[in-house]
């Protein structure tokens, strides 16, 4: 009878201890031998498992970032490099040179739709017009530029503007690929400043700026 | 009839002279239209204090420039630096080469401009820091009364239990006096006392140690089931972050910052290019605060850290070379034999963050929300439909099932995700 009682009470203890998580809710771990990935991970703490090299080493490995930025000199597979400087003058030069190479479908525009909603309309609300929910909460100023048909901007301008930014406006390069970049354009063109849809593109001219 | 004449002239007169005097009415504009103008064309780039945006701050600039500049600038800044004049080529140079743009505002518009600036109202120019000073209070500890309610509940039980006891051992010792009773047994230590209950009460005892057994293996099988799940895990994060306010409040799209989830098969934590996207303008001066997990901080300081890690200069607008990577603390944590990729369930799958990670619109401090175990996976395979509407690989595939298949897969009208293959080890395991 005591043995019986001696063993309930320390099952009792064994699961309150086992039971308890840390500070921030974190689970206790048993052999956690392939959980934790040998390769570099993204955003994951990597190094050797201190047990076999040392707390001092590990520590020293878990602090090097692991994302990283690509090699100097190398370019990701499929991207093509912008040729127009973050000046004035490559802003003119994209605005002359620059043109649409996707075709203009309604597919493309719902697909830029999707994008807008996404990257643009906490700034340039749903209509375009500037009044987004940045600048209804009084967190952002007024967005000047007002999407309509008597706008007089160039599509090529419109792509230089997401790739550097303008003005209060951030570069938008590291969030959009090139391609989504022209399909914002051509929803913005097509839905509010009331550009026609037009498929007889000239695809060749110039396939290069994108991807 | 000439009498008719000249009174009908006159009234022609009159009212043309009134006519005039609303349209000179009209035309004087005041620093209340001139406010709205200014929020309308000029603010997305400058301030009416001497804090530089795009453009420079304006404050004092009537008294720097003369009128008649300013409206040339102001119509079209380009056509004033190619006519060579020296200050307007000085201002190009100063800030950046940035070119303003010529803006299509009235003479009359542009002087009411002016006038706000000059004379912005009382009320924007002195700073909100007093009514939002005092919400800094403590915040009440409801974790730490609790304790100590409960420690004092339980002390005053065993003070309580120790006192009848000692009033029943000698109560019962009077009565043997007395009485002469050699069958009245007197419990002289705390043992005692207990072997005596628990001899005379056999079968509650029993039933309580079966009770302490059932719960205790209970608990050890829970304990054992939450070997590495570690669900509600909310770490502190190194830059106090509110998605509350940002994806919430402010209704930025999960995707803005977690660009790459829609593309490969991490979420991605954004690079802090994408904060400087609106926190070079808010740099959170002014006295602002902000609530974040039940209390209230000021702002300045968490955007500073973006600064500091950037090696960015708030006056200069200038980034230094020696920028630092933030430590953000990884909350989902996938074992590294189970393989997950974001761009399938996001983009084929047109599967909502909040389906995994819960309302992390609502969360100050991100925790995690579902388990991420197996079973939970399995489960919502088994349960969600296919985004298969629209999709023409799919209206091929169902096209050509065989009569058979079609009964047994499309019968619900619900393809499943375990029906196309979705509870196949490999794949998630490989």
């Amino acid at each position: 009878m005591k043995q019986i009682i001696k063993i309930a009470l320390g099952v009792f203890i064994l699961a309150s201890a086992t039971g308890c998580k840390d500070k921030d809710g974190l689970a206790p771990e048993y052999m956690p031998d392939m959980y934790r990935s040998p390769a570099i991970e993204t955003y994951v703490d990597y190094g050797m498992d201190p047990y076999y090299v040392g707390e001092a080493i590990a520590e020293q490995q878990r602090n090097r970032p692991s994302a990283r930025k690509p090699v100097e000199g190398t370019i990701p597979r499929g991207y093509m490099p912008y040729p127009y400087p973050n000046t004035f003058e490559g802003y003119q030069l994209a605005g002359e040179q620059l043109k649409n190479p996707l075709p203009k479908t309604e597919e493309n525009v719902k697909k830029g739709k999707e994008l807008f909603g996404m990257f643009c309309v906490h700034c340039h609300g749903k209509d375009g017009q500037g009044q987004g929910s940045l600048v209804e909460n009084g967190k952002f100023p007024p967005i000047p530029t007002k999407f309509n048909e008597n706008l007089d901007l160039p599509e090529g301008k419109m792509f230089h503007t997401i790739t550097y930014g303008k003005g209060l406006m951030g570069s938008h390069a590291s969030q959009l690929t090139q391609e989504e970049r022209w399909l914002l354009v051509m929803y913005i063109r097509n839905q509010f400043m009331k550009e026609p849809l037009n498929n007889n593109v000239n695809i060749e001219a110039d396939t290069n700026a994108v991807h | 009839m000439s009498v008719k004449r000249l009174s009908a002239t006159s009234l022609y007169k009159a009212l043309l002279l009134v006519l005039i005097s609303i349209f000179s009415f009209s035309g004087k504009l005041n620093a209340q239209d001139g406010e709205k103008l200014f929020k309308a064309n000029c603010a997305a780039c400058h301030t009416i204090t001497d804090k530089k945006l795009v453009g420079p701050g304006l404050q004092g600039i009537n008294d720097k420039r003369e009128k008649e500049w300013l409206h040339k600038w102001i119509k079209n800044s380009q056509e004033l630096i190619a006519s060579g004049d020296a200050d307007a080529i000085a201002v190009f140079e100063e800030n950046g080469k940035v070119v303003m743009p010529p803006q299509p505002l009235s003479d009359a518009e542009i002087d009411a401009v002016l006038d706000y600036i000059a004379n912005p109202p009382a009320d924007q120019a002195p700073k909100q820091e007093a009514s939002e000073e005092g919400t800094t209070a403590a915040q009440p500890q409801g974790e730490d009364n609790s304790f100590l309610i409960l420690g004092i509940i339980i002390v005053v039980l065993i003070i309580l239990v120790g006192l009848l006891r000692s009033t029943q051992v000698s109560l019962a010792k009077v009565v043997k006096e007395k009485t002469g009773d050699e069958e009245i047994v007197i419990n002289e230590t705390w043992g005692d006392s207990i072997r005596g209950l628990v001899s005379k009460n056999k079968g509650w005892v029993a039933l309580f140690i079966a009770i302490m057994v059932i719960l205790g293996a209970k608990d050890v099988w829970d304990a054992l089931l939450s070997i590495g799940v570690h669900e509600g895990y909310k770490p502190e994060q190194p830059i106090k972050f509110s998605h509350k306010i940002h994806a919430g409040l402010d209704k930025i799209d999960c995707n803005y910052c977690h660009s790459s989830a829609r593309h490969s098969k991490t979420s991605g934590i954004p690079s802090l290019n994408v904060c400087m996207n609106c926190h070079k303008f808010i740099d959170g001066t002014d006295g602002k605060t902000f609530e974040y997990n039940g209390k209230t901080y000021p702002m300045p300081e968490e955007i500073e850290k973006i600064y500091k890690h950037l090696d960015y200069n708030k006056e200069t607008g200038k980034y230094g070379d020696n920028p630092t990577p933030v430590k953000w603390v990884k909350v989902h944590n996938l074992p590294d034999h189970a393989y997950f990729n974001h761009s399938q369930h996001v983009v084929a799958g047109k599967q909502k963050c909040q389906k995994c990670h819960g309302p992390v619109e609502e969360m100050d401090v991100v925790y995690q929300h579902a388990p991420l175990t197996m079973g939970w996976c399995i489960n919502c395979h088994r349960e969600t439909a296919v985004a298969d509407k629209g999709n023409g690989y799919y209206e091929e595939f169902h096209a050509r099932l065989t009569d058979e298949l079609k009964e047994k897969y499309l019968k619900d009208g619900k393809l499943t995700v375990d029906e196309i293959g979705g509870l196949e080890c490999a794949k998630c395991h490989y």
